[in-house]
């Protein structure tokens, strides 16, 4: 429970931010009705490949028009600006790749990446190129860090990741740490999130209970 | 595609004929002619009825055909779907239809293709789309199969991966603009019904509401962007449960992902992400 101010608004703040996920779960039962109806498969498995193939579906939809999104909008004089025209080059040019309905289209989506010579890694390979590619040689597919059997550090190395994941000390710690930053420039972090003063707070602020009770009298 | 949005209408049901649906030849001659992605026509196929839907693909059995998939106009626009790589388990070119042992000619994968969707948009009953493609229940039920596991096979692996490093940089800036620093993205579980499910699994899929489900937990950013999903957890656990079983946290915590070297700056201290 947040007690003093700083956690309030560190609160708020999360809030705000956790509300993407709960938007997504919103959107996607729209989109797609069969993830909102009960599943109706007989196995888990299927119902597994249902779900990954709509999250599959909706993600293609966000790539085509994230460029659109009023957050991407918003933040295009920050950082978003040089990521949000990378998208908007390659998604006509994904698109065209995908009109010529052949093999080409292949070759077409990795060019569009930048990287003629180099043509990247396309997952799933030969035909996989999909409209709206973004893996190419300048973005490269992860590589997870290699954890063997047994792993290479011994299991101590395992057991520090854990060790580090699970320190609560640490976590504590950084919370207080973001609740700092957060207070710090909580104008600024706070005011998508802000109602407009409406007449009744700015009363209460800026007038003392006497004046409003004068107020009330003559209005 | 922003004329195109605003020229369709909201409803475009089966049962409603929509009123200014074009000729079907002059959809042929543009579809022949054009060469980008003219999602014109196309999408004016899912919009006309099935009589115009049958002369399409009549005309047409031995184009590839790119059908674009749009649900009331707004949704799938951005899904094309190439029907000439239909998932097809007969030695023909899969573009084409199959023939059954009789000899008979077998329903045309657009029709297939679209009747999946419509199952996948719309979450009907599987006969529900033998009045818009005269497909029987079980053809469009084993076709919607195919097209999910397809969906699934080919594109898992570009849609559905963990963020790269390079990504994850972009997509903590951004989030850290709107002030958390380190953050990634947020992470939800929700449960979804399964209605079929078994009397003898009921006991671990019995949610504490009662249905009986699996949990879904998905993680995305701000724009609604899914890296990491798990599914079929069973709806008795709860959240820190899922978690617990997921694998994004079995990675996280045995140092398999995130990528070595992502550094965070909080309050003037600087972290490395674990």
């Amino acid at each position: 429970m947040p007690m003093t101010d700083e956690a309030k608004t560190f609160n708020r703040l999360q809030e705000a931010i956790r509300k993407d996920v709960e938007r997504l779960f919103g959107v996607l039962t729209k989109r797609f009705h069969i993830a909102l109806h009960p599943g109706r498969y007989c196995s888990v498995k299927q119902l597994i490949t249902t779900h990954k193939a709509v999250s599959n579906l909706h993600n293609m939809c966000v790539e085509a028009r994230r460029d659109g999104f009023l957050s991407r909008r918003r933040g295009a004089g920050g950082t978003n600006d040089g990521e949000g025209a990378g998208n908007d080059d390659e998604g006509p040019a994904g698109a065209a790749a995908a009109g010529t309905g052949g093999p080409d289209g292949n070759d077409g989506g990795a060019d569009d990446g930048g990287a003629a010579a180099a043509g990247g890694p396309v997952p799933g390979g030969g035909g996989a190129a999909g409209p709206a590619d973004t893996v190419g040689a300048a973005n490269p597919l992860l590589q997870l860090n290699a954890v063997g059997q047994p792993p290479a550090g011994g299991m101590v190395a395992i057991f520090d990741a854990w060790g580090e994941t699970r320190n609560r000390a640490e976590h504590e710690q950084l919370r207080a740490d973001l609740t700092a930053h957060v207070w710090s420039d909580r104008s600024e972090l706070l005011a998508p999130y802000v109602v407009k003063s409406s007449s009744m707070v700015t009363q209460r602020l800026f007038f003392p209970p006497l004046a409003r009770f004068f107020l009330s009298l003559t209005s | 595609m922003k004329q195109l949005a605003g020229a369709f209408p909201q409803d475009q049901l089966a049962g409603r004929r929509v009123q200014s649906v074009q000729p079907v030849p002059a959809l042929l001659g543009r579809l022949l002619t054009d060469q980008p992605p003219n999602l014109g026509p196309l999408r004016a196929l899912l919009r006309c009825s099935p009589l115009g839907l049958y002369g399409l693909v009549s005309c047409h059995r031995r184009l590839p055909l790119t059908t674009v998939i749009s649900r009331r106009a707004s949704v799938c626009r951005a899904v094309y779907f190439d029907a000439s790589t239909w998932p097809s388990r007969t030695s023909r070119s899969s573009s084409s239809e199959r023939i059954n042992a009789t000899g008979r000619l077998q329903a045309h994968p657009l029709q297939k293709v679209v009747a999946a969707f419509r199952f996948i948009a719309y979450g009907e009953a599987a006969d529900r789309s033998d009045e818009y493609v005269r497909l029987s229940r079980s053809t469009v039920a084993q076709a919607t199969k195919l097209l999910l596991e397809f969906i699934v096979r080919r594109w898992e692996m570009t849609y559905l991966r963990r963020s790269n490093q390079l990504e994850l940089k972009k997509m903590m800036e951004r989030i850290a603009e709107r002030g958390f620093p380190g953050c990634m993205g947020s992470l939800d579980c929700t449960h979804w019904e399964w209605h079929q499910c078994p009397t003898c699994m009921a006991g671990a899929y019995q949610s504490r509401k009662g249905s009986r489900g699996v949990v879904v937990e998905a993680v995305c950013d701000a724009d609604l962007w899914i890296w990491h999903l798990f599914v079929g957890a069973p709806g008795r656990l709860n959240d820190i449960y899922v978690l617990n079983q997921s694998p994004l946290y079995l990675d996280v915590t045995a140092g398999r992902w995130p990528p070595r070297g992502v550094t965070l700056t909080v309050n003037g201290i600087t972290r490395t992400l674990p």
